[in-house]
């Protein structure tokens, strides 16, 4: 009883938390980063119930959704004004260069890769 | 150990005189061959090739006139030119056997007589000059050639220059040449041993007989004995009687020169003991073994005792003969015979030990005691207490089979099926000595009547020598494919010392197989025809899920896209602030275009040109984005 108060208060909590301290910005991030994760976990889904073939399809869908995931989180990092200190030399438009450019090598080698 | 030491030495003396004795000989075939092969170098008529004198050399020593011996002359005179002293020393050697009375012209003279004065001329060419001016009777200088000679084996001494040397040596007046011949030792233990029964020296059928003939025609010229052994003697008439295939006039000359040597010189005479042609093998039809004993040329050697030493079997040393005389055959002189059927040999192979001693006694004689000749001893075999039935195959009941007799087919067809065993028994006796033997082949035929396709058992003999087959029909259907139907059954009975062969139809047989899977016409695959194609095979492609499956997995995958959506609409996600200039349109439109160039890449592209285009919009990507960054970044600011 209590165990499931407080689970559901911290919840609350941490919702309200996020809702009222993160910035815009970061909250689309975030979307993004759980719509990538989302696609990854039905794509693992699908290949965990029916199975792997074609392999190479299955592979490069996945990892387009992790390789995302992992550059998303770079972005959020380096856009975070919390984490200011430690990326003084980059401006959150660099970082969103930085973040483009990733995704167009990394989709190249997806798409070579899916057949 | 003192007799031990007695008794290797007599086995190795065994040995030796069982290696030494020629066991063949020059026979009138191999003459007329050698002549034919004479005959054709003197038709094809071309003086100036070496063939042709050699020819006329050989055909002298067979005894053979050669035809036309004037126009061979004539042919032989034109050819004497030129300064190839081998070709001046060989036409004239043949010149003095049709005495053509041969000129030379004062330019041979002077090429002849220049090889011999000249300070660095080698053996080789001293021995041609030397012989071919003393053809021409002219005389030498004996001690000057002989230091020439000396000279030039110093700087040479090869084999073949020492009996280049031998023949100088040979024709030589006075003692000269002594030095020579006492070389004949050391140059006779230079030939080399094969197997223990030949000698030769290297370079074959020619330098051996020019080292030998020089050796026995100095031996005669200074009247000793040669440095040479019977036994060496015999061992190199062993070497040329190997040789007695040769094709070529050179060889063939040199090889009737050698074996002529080894039949009329005053040392040594190799004897050949040879089986008769007919002699190799004996049974009851023919029980004489006959031997003859001639020379290497085949010529006899007058009158000889010849007896069998022993005849004793190959495989377990049973010795049937021993110390016995055979009889001379009248009317072909050197021909001796003994019954060797009387002495009841058992089948096999027999080596007999013949020496012949001469009536009259000539130390010349070499290898004539201990000459071994393998003779094959043939027995008939008949088939004994043979019986055939058919037994049930769970053996409860006693086998009850009927006796068949050789060489009578029963009259009786057999009749077995799935539920039987075919059992045949027999065994096979020496029709002499009437005991029970095995034979090398023995083998149980079936052969089905009709189609005659035929399937062949062994026979196996148990301890006893009792042959048994028998015949599982259950478990050997697969072997017959299953072919029901009258087969017949016949023996086979083969070995290289029986003299009857036996094949013997024992009975007809209906065979019953149950049916065998898969029919009964299965034929095996031809092995030379063309093997099948071999055609690459992709990876089939595994089964797919239903599309309905699919599809409602390709709608939960768009599904998080929808809920981003939702998402960002909840926090108010808006593109009122999107900046309408040139270079953010620019970037947003490149960024699609890359996308859909993956997407055509995807499709049909290959890696080159997408990566092409990709250049071209990325840099116009770049430029606008970096544009429009810039000024957002600067819109920051202020």
């Amino acid at each position: 009883m209590s165990s499931k108060a407080s689970l559901g208060g911290v919840v609350s909590k941490f919702m309200t938390e996020y809702g009222s301290n993160t910035g815009k910005r970061l909250k689309i991030v975030d979307a993004y980063l759980v719509f990538v994760f989302l696609t990854g976990v039905m794509q693992f889904v699908y290949c965990c119930l029916v199975g792997t073939f074609p392999f190479n399809a299955f592979l490069s869908g996945f990892i387009s959704c992790v390789g995302s995931f992992v550059l998303a989180v770079c972005l959020r990092l380096q856009v975070n004004p919390q984490n200011k200190s430690q990326f003084e030399t980059i401006s959150p438009e660099r970082a969103f260069a930085d973040f483009i450019f990733a995704h167009i090598i990394l989709h190249l080698v997806v798409m070579n890769f899916l057949g | 150990m003192r007799f031990l030491c007695l008794f290797m030495a007599c086995l190795s003396l065994s040995w030796v005189g069982h290696a030494l004795s020629p066991s063949s000989f020059f026979s009138t075939t191999d003459k007329s061959r050698l002549q034919g092969v004479f005959e054709s170098a003197l038709k094809a008529g071309m003086a100036e090739k070496e063939d042709f004198p050699l020819a006329v050399l050989g055909l002298t020593l067979l005894g053979q006139t050669v035809a036309d011996a004037k126009g061979v002359c004539q042919k032989m005179q034109t050819a004497f030119t030129g300064n190839s002293l081998n070709r001046l020393y060989l036409i004239s050697q043949a010149g003095q056997d049709l005495k053509c009375g041969l000129k030379a012209a004062a330019d041979v003279s002077q090429t002849l007589k220049s090889a011999l004065t000249s300070s660095d001329s080698s053996v080789a060419n001293l021995f041609y000059a030397s012989l071919t001016l003393k053809a021409l009777g002219e005389k030498l200088d004996a001690a000057a050639l002989v230091s020439a000679l000396q000279a030039g084996l110093k700087k040479d001494d090869s084999v073949a220059n020492i009996g280049f040397a031998f023949q100088v040596a040979s024709v030589l007046e006075g003692k000269a040449a002594q030095a020579l011949f006492d070389r004949v030792e050391d140059v006779v233990v230079q030939a080399d041993e094969i197997d223990g029964k030949m000698l030769q020296f290297e370079g074959g059928v020619s330098t051996t007989n020019i080292i030998l003939s020089g050796i026995y025609k100095m031996a005669d010229k200074f009247g000793k004995a040669p440095g040479i052994s019977k036994m060496q003697a015999s061992k190199f008439a062993n070497y040329f009687l190997s040789r007695k295939s040769v094709q070529t006039c050179k060889g063939g000359y040199h090889l009737v020169d050698a074996l002529t040597t080894l039949s009329r010189n005053k040392y040594h005479i190799p004897v050949a003991i040879t089986l008769g042609e007919q002699s190799t093998v004996v049974s009851e039809t023919s029980p004489k073994v006959q031997v003859r004993i001639s020379n290497v040329m085949g010529q006899t050697l007058g009158a000889m005792s010849v007896k069998v030493d022993s005849a004793m079997r190959q495989t377990d040393g049973h010795t049937i003969l021993s110390k016995t005389k055979m009889a001379a055959v009248s009317g072909q002189e050197g021909v001796f015979e003994v019954d060797m059927m009387s002495a009841k040999p058992g089948r096999g192979f027999y080596e007999l030990t013949v020496t012949a001693t001469p009536n009259k006694a000539d130390a010349r004689l070499a290898g004539n005691e201990g000459a071994v000749l393998l003779v094959k001893a043939l027995g008939s075999v008949e088939v004994t207490q043979a019986e055939i039935g058919i037994v049930d195959a769970d053996q409860g009941t006693a086998a009850k089979l009927n006796p068949v007799a050789h060489p009578s087919k029963s009259a009786k067809v057999l009749e077995a099926d799935h539920h039987h065993k075919v059992v045949f028994k027999f065994a096979l006796t020496d029709k002499v000595s009437k005991e029970k033997i095995r034979a090398h082949q023995v083998f149980v035929r079936l052969a089905h009547v009709q189609t005659k396709a035929e399937i062949i058992f062994v026979a196996e003999p148990d301890s006893k020598s009792v042959y048994k087959f028998d015949l599982d029909v259950k478990s050997k259907a697969k072997e017959f494919g299953g072919k029901s139907g009258k087969y017949e059954i016949q023996l086979i009975v083969g070995d290289a010392v029986i003299s009857n062969p036996i094949l013997w139809s024992v009975a007809d047989i209906n065979l019953k197989f149950q049916e065998v899977d898969g029919g009964t016409e299965e034929r095996s695959a031809p092995l030379t025809g063309p093997k099948p194609e071999i055609t690459h095979l992709f990876r089939q492609p595994e089964a797919r899920p239903p599309s309905a499956v699919s599809n409602l997995f390709t709608i939960l995958c768009l599904l998080p896209f929808l809920v981003m959506l939702g998402l960002w609409m909840k926090l108010g996600v808006n593109i009122s602030a999107f900046p309408f200039s040139l270079s953010a349109l620019g970037f947003h439109l490149g960024l699609g275009s890359i996308f859909g160039l993956y997407y055509y890449f995807w499709l049909q592209l290959n890696m080159f040109t997408t990566v092409k285009y990709l250049f071209m919009v990325g840099v116009v990507t770049f430029l606008c984005g970096n544009a429009m960054l810039v000024k957002i970044a600067k819109d920051r600011k202020h």
